[in-house]
C-alpha cells in the first residue's frame, strides 16, 4: 500500500513535476526534522545531502527549481556536473517527503527521482559506480559481481535447520534475503539468524537459494527505471509461480521493492521480518529466555519506515526482549535520520555516506546507546563503518541477531 | 552674542522671550555661569523651533536644548542659544481608547499626571527622572518604576525639528497620525535613533507617549532585609514569575530621601513590590510575593503603606550627584561594594527590577549635605564602575569620552551619522560627546 | 538638502571583475563553498511572492563573521553588489537579488552561540530556525520550574529566528512582551565595507550580555532594522528569551453578531482584554484559515455553519491552575460583554492541531497549509489603529472581489480565497497587525498578473487609510517615497553606510534605478 506521502508511489516525468515545482515556496519545512518533533535542539537536520553541501540546490527546493527551469518551454538550464551531483547524492531517504507533503502535497523526493531518471536519459547517468551495479545485476543477478552459485552459501552453516527449497517444494512462507545478507560478510549472519528464528516459530518456509534473483532495488534506486522494468518482469513470473502465500523478507530494500515497485503484480502477501515476527510473538509461537542486558537504540531504516510504515513491529520485537534497556533517539520514525547510504549515495558518494552515519552514531552515543540495532542490511553496513570509524562507537547489529539471541 | 542676533531672535519669539539676563541663565548651570556668548529663547509651538534651528544654521550658532534643566556639559567658548521650552506646554490630545498622549515637550509630569487622572488614565512613572518635562525623562529612557513587566520606551512618535529646520514625524506619523500610534516606521526603524541622543540629531519637541488604564486595584508590598543578598533574590525571583509590576530595592538612606517626613523604623534594605489589575488576580498575585519573599526572610512591613504613601503615585527624581547604570542583579554586590568602598558618606541606593528580573537599574545617589569633592569622587569612583563594566545609560562629559572609547565601531558610526543629520555641528554640539 | 544621488556608473559586473571576485572568494572561504554554476545559481531567483528577482552571479557560503566580512571586502573592492540570504522564505522577496552580483546563502551560519538564563538571552546565528531556538531555549530556565522560550515570530518553525528579528516580524506574543525590535539585545553587522559593527550592551568591555536595549548614546540599531539587507548583513544577534508559564489554556471565541459587527465585537474585545494584560496571546481569525487547514477528507462547505467569518483564538497562561482560573474568570466576563462566547475547542484543535501557544509555531503551517488551494499566498500587512479596522474591511473586500474567485467548488462564500487576520494587538492595544492574505498560483501567469494588481491597490488603499506597513512587502515598496522627510533620511542613511550602494541594491527604493 502506498505510503498517504506517495513515498513508494509510481514517479512520473519530469514535466508531471512542473506545477508542482511553481508551488515550492521555500518554506523549509523540508529541510529541518518536522518542527513539531523537534525534541533536542542539537538533532534537527533531515537532509544529508543539504546538511552537508548546504546550497539550495541540494535541498528539497532546489530540485523543485530544477524541474522547473529544465522543463520551461526553453529550458533555462544546462545540465552541468553540479547538478548532477546535486541530484545524485539525494540518498531518497524521503524525509523532506514526509514533513511537506501533508502540508503542500508536493512530492520533492519523487522529484528527486524524476530528476535521476531525466539526467540518465539525456545521458548524464547511470554515474560510473552504479554502471558497475546495473552491469552487475544483469551479469550476475546481483549487485556484487559475485557468482549465482554463491548465493546460497550461507546455509552451509545451518545444515541442521534443513532449509526447504521453495522452487521444488511447496510451502507456506519463502524466505527472500536478498543479495546483500546472501552475499556481504557479517551480513549473512542475518540470514542464517533469520532462518533459525523463523525455524523456531515453527514456520513452513523455503528459500530460492541460487535461484533467487536480485529484486532490482539498487537499480531503481539509482535512476535505471528502464532496464529494472525489464529485470522485474522475470522475477514476477518466477515468485508467482511459487504457490507461496507470504513472501518474507529481512532486507528493507527488498521490502521496499516488492511491496512499492512490484504492487499489484505479485499474488502473495510481501511481509519484512519484523512484521512476521511480531505475529509470531502475538500468536506464542516464539518465546525468549536469555537476558541481553544491552542498551539499544534502535535507528528506523527508511525503506520500512518511510516507505512501509513499519514503526511499530520493530519496537514491539524489543520490548519484549529480556534484558533490553532501549532508548529512543530524538529523530525517530517518520522523521528518522537517513543513515546516509540509499539512493545508490553509498556506492557513488562514500565519503558522503559515512559523514552521514556519523551523524547518526553521534546520536545513538547522546542517548548513551552501546547497540545501534536496525532491519535494513545498507543502514547496518554503513552505521557499523561510521562506528568502526570512532573509537567507542556503539556495536550495529540486526535486529534478528538480538532475537536469536534471546531464544 | 550679536546684538543683531539678539535682534532677530527677538523678532522671532518677540522680546519677552529672549534673555541674556544673568540670573534667568544662572538657572542653567550648577556653577557660574561662564563668560562666553549665551541667550536663552523660549519658542511657544514647534513652528518656532523650525525657524530658531534655520537661523541658527544660518549665523552658525550652536543650539542647546537642555535635557535636565541644567547643562551637563558646559557649552563650548563661542556660546549659543539655550531654547527654554517651558512655554510649549500644550496636551495636544488625549486618546482613551488607544491609551495614547500627544504633548509638547514642555509638559511637566505634574501637569500630565492632574489631566489623565481627569481621564481615568496615567503613565508609568520614572524612578530617575532629571527632567520636570516628560518628554525629555522618556526620550532620555529613564528607568520607570514599572520597569519589571514594561521595561520599553514609553513613546511611540515623535516629531523632530532636524537640523535644516524640517520636521520629522517619526513612527507611523510619518505617514498618518490617524492611522496608529506605532512606533515602527515605514521602512528601517531609524527613527530610534533620537533616543538616547541628547538632541544632536534633532530636537524633538512633541511627543506621542503610551498612557495606561487606572487600575481596578492597585497593592504594594513592604518587606524587610538586613542583608541585601536575600533582598535582592526578591528582586530577582518574584519579576520572573510575572507577580508585580514594579520591583525595587532600596536602602534605609534612599528611602528617607524619598520621602522626607518618614519617621518609621526602617530596615537596611527594603524590598517594595506594586502588582496591580482585577482585584481577585491582584489578591493571588500579592500572596505568591508575599510567601516567595517570606521564604527568603524578609519581613513584611505593612506600617510603612502609609508613610511612603506620598511617594507611591509621584515621580522619583535622581540627583545630580549620582551614578546611575544597568548590569545582572547578581553583580550588584559587586557594584554596591566598589562603589561605597570609595564614597565618604552614605549613600542612598535603589535597584530597580528590569523586564522580569532579568537585570536591574542601580542607582547610588550622593545626598545633601555633599561631601567634600564630590567631583573628584564621582569621577574615581565613575572610573572604577566603567572599568567593572557597569552599564551607563547615560554617561555624559568625561564619563562620556572614556565610556564610548570602548566601543570605537559605535562611537564611529554615532559620528557618521551626526555629520549626515547635522553638518553643521549646531544641535548641541558636544553635549553626548566630545567633538560629536 | 538634497539626497544624494546613489546612481553609479558601474557595478562590477563583468565577467572579468566577476571572475578575479570568484577566485578571490574561493580563496577566502575554500573553492567549495563559493559556485557560479548555474544549478546553483537559479535556485535563489524567485520565492513565494510576486516579486522576482535576478539569478545572482555567484553564492558565497560562508561559516562565520570573519568570512562574511572577507565576502563584503572583496565586493566593496570590486563593486559587485552583495546581497544576503537565509532560509529564503522571505516576505517581500527581499531576499532575491534585484542586480546579481554575490548572494551570501549563511547557512552554514547555524549556531546557537549562548544562553544566559540570568539575563534571560540566547544568541543565535543567521541559520538557527525558530523550531530549534524554541527547543534551545526550553533547555534553560529562568526559576526552577519556569523554563524558558523565545517571542518567536508568527510564521513557520522552520524560518530563520534572526532574520525574522531583523526584518520585523510579528511576535504572536506582541501584546505581551511587545515586538521583535524591543526584544533584540545585541547585533552583529557586517557593514557595506566589511568593517564590523556591535550593537549593544555586550559590545562594551566587561559589561556582558546585560539584557538592556538601550543603553548609551542614540540607539542606532534601528536604522539597521527592516532594512532588508541594504545597510548589512547581520550575523548575530541576541534576543530576550521569557518565563514559560506551565498552565495554558486556549480559547476559541465566537461573536453572537455576523458581518461587520460581530468583527467590531472582535476588536472590542482585543481592546479589553489588551488593556487588562493577561493574556499571553491572541489573533482573530477569520473563516478561511479554519478551512484551509482542515483535512482534506473535511468538506468546507459541511462545517461553514460552525466556522464564523470571524472568530478570537486566545491563550491564558498562569503560573498555577489557580492563577490560569481566575485569568479565565476575568476573561468569560469580557467576553460577556463584548457578546462572544467560548466554543467547541476540541473541534478546533483536531482541525489544526493547535493546543498551546508552543505550537503556534511549530503548526502554523498557515504559510505552508494555506498556500494548498491554489500554491501559494500574497499578503500585505500594517499597524492600524482596532477601532479603524472594519473600515479598511470594507475597502479591502472590494478589491479582493475584483480580482479572486474562489476555486473550491465546496466553497461558496466571496472570501474564499483571501483571508483576514488581526495578529494580536501591540501593548495594551495601542495598534493592532492587520494582514490581508490571498491564494495565488505562482505558475500561472494570469495569477501573477493579477496577484500585483491586488497588491499594489492593496497597498494604496491601506496608505490612504493611514495604514503603516509591517514589513517591506510586495506592494509597499513603491510607496516609501512618500513618506516624505523619513524617505529622506533613509535615503541618505543607505548613501552615508553604503556609498557603493553594493549591499542589495535596489532591494528598496532608495538607490536609484540604474547604475550601469
Amino acid at each position: 500500500m502506498a505510503s498517504s506521502n506517495r513515498i513508494g508511489d509510481p514517479v512520473g516525468s519530469l514535466q508531471e513535476y512542473r506545477n508542482l515545482a511553481w508551488k515550492c515556496v521555500r518554506c523549509g519545512l523540508c529541510r529541518m526534522v518536522n518542527p513539531e518533533k523537534v525534541i533536542h535542539p542539537s538533532w534537527w537536520e533531515n537532509c544529508p545531502a543539504g546538511s552537508r553541501y548546504k546550497y539550495e540546490t541540494y535541498f528539497a527546493p532546489g530540485r523543485h527549481e530544477l524541474v522547473r527551469a529544465l522543463t520551461a518551454g526553453n529550458p533555462e538550464l544546462g545540465i552541468t556536473e553540479r547538478m548532477v551531483e546535486a541530484v545524485f547524492t539525494c540518498t531518497s531517504c524521503g524525509h523532506c517527503q514526509a514533513n511537506c507533503h501533508p502540508i503542500k502535497e508536493l512530492q520533492p523526493m519523487n522529484v528527486g527521482l524524476a530528476l535521476k531518471r531525466h539526467l540518465i536519459r539525456m545521458g548524464h547517468g547511470p554515474l560510473e559506480p552504479h554502471h558497475v551495479i546495473i552491469q552487475s545485476i544483469l551479469n550476475y543477478d546481483n549487485p556484487w559481481m559475485s557468482p549465482r552459485s554463491g548465493r546460497a552459501k550461507w546455509t552451509n552453516k545451518v545444515k541442521q535447520l534443513k532449509i526447504k527449497d521453495a522452487s521444488k517444494e511447496k510451502v507456506e512462507v519463502l524466505y527472500f534475503p536478498g543479495c546483500n545478507d546472501s552475499y556481504v560478510p557479517g551480513l549473512v549472519d542475518v540470514s542464517r539468524t533469520t532462518a533459525r528464528i523463523l525455524s523456531a516459530g515453527g514456520v513452513d518456509f523455503g528459500i530460492l537459494g541460487a535461484k533467487e534473483r536480485c529484486c532490482g532495488s539498487t537499480a531503481f534506486r539509482v535512476g535505471a527505471v528502464e532496464m529494472f522494468e525489464k529485470y522485474k518482469r522475470a522475477n514476477v513470473q518466477q515468485l508467482n509461480s511459487l504457490g507461496i502465500r507470504t513472501l518474507v523478507t529481512a532486507c528493507a530494500g527488498c521490502y521496499s521493492t516488492f511491496h512499492n515497485e512490484y504492487r499489484g503484480e505479485l499474488a502473495f502477501e510481501v511481509l519484512h521480518i519484523v512484521e512476521f515476527i511480531a505475529r509470531l510473538l502475538e500468536e506464542g509461537k516464539l518465546s525468549f529466555r536469555r537476558e541481553l542486558n544491552k542498551k539499544v537504540t534502535y535507528h528506523d531504516p527508511c525503506h520500512i519506515g518511510r516507505y512501509g510504515g513499519l514503526y511499530d513491529p520493530p519496537r514491539r520485537i524489543l520490548s519484549a526482549l529480556p534484558g533490553i534497556e532501549f532508548r529512543e533517539m530524538y529523530r525517530i520514525r517518520e522523521y528518522s535520520f537517513c543513515c546516509g547510504s540509499g539512493g545508490g549515495v553509498k556506492t557513488a558518494f562514500p565519503e558522503l555516506a559515512l559523514e552521514t552515519a556519523r551523524k547518526r552514531v553521534l546520536e545513538a552515543m547522546d542517548v548513551g546507546a552501546d547497540t545501534i540495532v536496525s532491519c535494513c542490511p545498507f543502514c547496518e553496513m554503513n552505521l557499523t563503518d561510521a562506528s568502526n570509524a570512532d573509537p567507542g562507537s556503539p556495536r550495529v547489529v540486526d535486529l534478528m541477531e538480538l532475537v536469536s539471541e534471546a531464544l | 552674542m550679536k546684538d543683531q542676533v539678539l535682534s532677530d531672535l527677538a523678532g522671532l519669539f518677540g522680546p519677552d522671550h529672549v534673555t541674556r539676563d544673568e540670573e534667568r541663565l544662572a538657572a542653567y548651570f550648577r556653577g557660574p555661569v561662564p563668560s562666553i556668548p549665551l541667550v536663552a529663547v523660549s519658542p511657544s509651538e514647534a513652528g518656532q523651533v523650525s525657524e530658531l534651528v534655520r537661523y541658527a544654521g544660518s549665523q552658525s550658532i550652536p543650539l542647546f536644548t537642555l535635557k535636565d534643566v541644567r547643562f551637563s556639559v558646559y557649552p563650548p567658548a563661542s556660546g549659543g542659544i539655550v531654547v527654554d521650552f517651558s512655554r510649549m506646554n500644550t496636551i495636544e490630545r488625549i486618546d482613551a481608547r488607544n491609551l495614547s498622549a500627544s504633548i509638547q515637550r514642555g509638559v511637566t509630569w505634574e501637569q500630565l499626571g492632574r489631566e489623565l487622572e481627569r481621564n481615568g488614565l496615567k503613565t508609568l512613572l520614572p524612578a530617575a527622572s532629571t527632567s520636570p518635562y516628560v518628554l525629555e525623562d522618556m526620550v532620555s529612557r529613564v528607568i520607570m518604576r514599572s520597569a519589571a513587566r514594561y521595561p520599553e520606551a514609553q513613546v511611540s512618535n515623535l516629531r523632530v525639528v532636524l537640523a535644516d529646520g524640517r520636521v520629522h514625524p517619526t513612527g507611523s506619523h510619518a505617514l498618518s497620525e490617524d492611522g496608529c500610534d506605532s512606533k515602527d516606521d515605514g521602512g528601517p526603524n531609524l527613527s530610534r535613533w533620537y533616543f538616547g541622543a541628547e538632541d544632536i540629531y534633532g530636537i524633538p519637541v512633541r511627543a506621542t507617549i503610551w498612557l495606561y488604564p487606572v487600575p481596578r486595584t492597585e497593592e504594594f508590598l513592604f518587606f524587610g532585609f538586613e542583608d541585601l543578598a536575600p533582598a535582592l533574590s526578591a528582586l530577582r525571583n518574584i519579576p520572573r514569575k510575572e507577580l508585580c509590576d514594579q520591583a525595587m530595592v532600596m536602602n534605609a538612606c534612599y528611602v528617607r530621601h524619598l520621602v522626607p517626613g518618614c519617621t518609621a523604623p526602617l530596615p537596611s534594605w527594603l524590598f517594595w513590590a506594586g502588582c496591580e489589575g482585577r482585584p481577585q488576580h491582584v489578591e493571588h498575585l500579592t500572596r505568591t510575593a508575599r510567601q516567595d519573599a517570606a521564604s527568603l526572610g524578609g519581613k513584611e512591613l505593612p506600617e510603612l503603606r502609609e508613610p511612603l504613601a506620598p511617594a507611591l503615585h509621584r515621580v522619583w527624581k535622581r540627583p545630580s550627584d549620582s551614578h546611575g547604570f544597568y548590569t545582572f542583579i547578581r553583580r550588584i554586590p559587586e557594584f554596591h561594594a566598589a562603589v561605597t568602598s570609595q564614597a565618604k558618606t552614605d549613600l542612598g541606593e535603589l535597584f530597580v527590577a528590569h523586564a522580569y528580573g532579568r537585570a536591574a537599574w542601580c542607582e547610588f545617589d550622593y545626598l545633601e549635605p555633599l561631601p567634600h569633592a564630590i567631583d573628584a569622587t564621582v569621577e574615581t569612583t565613575n572610573d572604577l564602575l566603567l572599568e567593572k563594566g557597569a552599564y551607563f545609560d547615560r554617561p555624559l562629559g568625561t564619563l562620556a569620552d572614556k565610556f564610548y572609547r570602548g566601543n570605537p565601531a559605535y562611537l564611529e558610526q554615532i559620528t557618521r551619522v551626526k555629520r549626515m543629520m547635522d553638518p553643521n555641528r549646531i544641535l548641541n554640539p558636544d553635549q553626548l560627546l566630545t567633538g560629536v | 538638502m538634497e539626497a544624494p544621488d546613489l546612481r553609479t556608473e558601474g557595478l562590477g559586473l563583468t565577467v572579468e571583475n566577476l571572475k578575479a571576485v570568484h577566485e578571490k572568494l574561493a580563496e577566502a572561504l575554500g573553492p567549495e563553498w563559493v559556485s557560479d554554476d548555474p544549478a546553483i545559481l537559479t535556485c535563489y531567483f524567485r520565492d513565494f511572492t510576486a516579486r522576482v528577482g535576478k539569478w545572482p552571479n555567484l553564492v558565497a557560503m560562508p561559516s562565520s563573521t570573519e568570512e562574511v566580512q572577507a565576502i563584503v571586502r572583496i565586493a566593496h573592492a570590486h563593486r559587485v553588489p552583495v546581497v544576503p540570504y537565509s532560509t529564503g522564505f522571505n516576505h517581500g522577496g527581499t531576499a532575491l537579488p534585484q542586480w546579481g552580483g554575490i548572494l551570501v546563502d549563511l547557512k552554514r551560519m547555524d549556531k546557537v552561540l549562548q544562553v544566559d538564563e540570568e539575563g534571560m538571552t540566547i544568541t543565535l546565528q543567521p541559520y538557527v530556525l525558530n523550531a530549534r531556538t524554541y527547543a534551545v531555549a526550553n533547555c534553560y530556565s529562568a526559576l526552577e520550574g519556569l523554563p524558558l522560550k523565545p517571542a518567536l515570530p508568527m510564521t513557520m518553525g522552520s524560518a530563520s529566528t534572526l532574520c525574522n528579528y531583523v526584518s520585523r516580524g510579528f511576535s504572536g506574543i506582541a501584546g505581551k512582551h511587545g515586538g521583535h525590535p524591543e526584544n533584540i539585545v545585541n547585533m552583529t553587522w557586517v557593514l557595506p565595507d566589511g568593517e564590523l559593527l556591535k550593537i549593544g550592551p555586550g559590545s562594551f568591555p566587561n559589561v556582558g550580555d546585560v539584557p538592556i536595549q538601550f543603553g548609551p548614546g542614540p540607539d542606532i540599531s534601528g536604522m539597521f532594522i527592516s532594512a532588508d539587507g541594504m545597510m548589512g548583513i547581520c550575523t548575530e544577534i541576541t534576543i530576550k528569551l521569557f518565563p514559560e508559564q506551565k498552565y495554558e489554556k486556549l480559547f476559541y471565541l465566537i461573536p453572537a453578531t455576523q458581518g461587520d459587527q460581530a468583527l467590531k465585537d472582535c476588536v472590542e474585545f482585543f481592546y479589553k482584554m489588551s488593556q487588562e494584560n493577561l493574556m499571553l496571546f491572541i489573533y482573530k481569525m477569520c473563516h478561511t484559515d479554519a478551512l484551509v487547514m482542515l483535512p482534506d477528507e473535511m468538506n468546507p462547505a459541511d462545517l461553514m455553519h460552525m466556522i464564523p467569518e470571524h472568530a478570537v483564538m486566545l491563550i491564558l497562561a498562569g503560573l498555577t491552575e489557580e492563577e490560569l482560573e481566575i485569568k479565565e474568570q476575568i476573561m468569560l466576563e469580557i467576553a460577556q460583554e463584548c457578546g462572544l462566547t467560548p466554543a467547541n475547542i476540541e473541534m478546533l484543535a483536531q482541525m489544526i492541531g493547535i493546543t498551546m501557544h508552543k505550537d503556534m509555531f511549530k503548526k502554523i503551517y498557515q504559510a505552508g497549509k494555506v498556500m494548498k488551494p491554489k500554491g501559494s499566498f500574497q499578503w500585505i500587512a500594517g499597524y492600524y489603529r482596532l477601532d479603524r479596522v472594519p473600515e479598511l474591511m470594507e475597502d479591502y473586500k472590494k478589491i479582493v472581489m475584483r480580482y479572486w474567485k474562489p476555486s473550491d467548488p465546496r466553497i461558496s462564500y466571496e472570501l474564499a480565497m483571501s483571508g483576514t487576520h488581526l495578529q494580536g494587538p501591540l501593548q495594551f492595544g495601542r495598534a493592532t497587525t492587520i494582514e490581508f492574505d490571498f491564494w495565488w498560483d505562482p505558475g500561472n501567469p494570469e495569477d501573477v498578473k493579477r496577484a500585483i494588481l491586488t497588491l499594489r491597490q492593496m497597498g494604496e488603499m491601506m496608505m490612504e487609510h493611514g495604514v503603516i506597513f509591517a514589513k517591506n512587502l510586495v506592494g509597499t515598496y513603491e510607496l516609501l517615497p512618500r513618506l516624505g522627510v523619513y524617505y529622506d533620511l533613509v535615503c541618505r542613511a543607505k548613501a552615508m553606510t553604503d556609498p557603493l550602494n553594493i549591499m542589495h541594491p535596489d532591494v528598496m527604493p532608495v538607490g536609484g534605478a540604474s547604475f550601469i
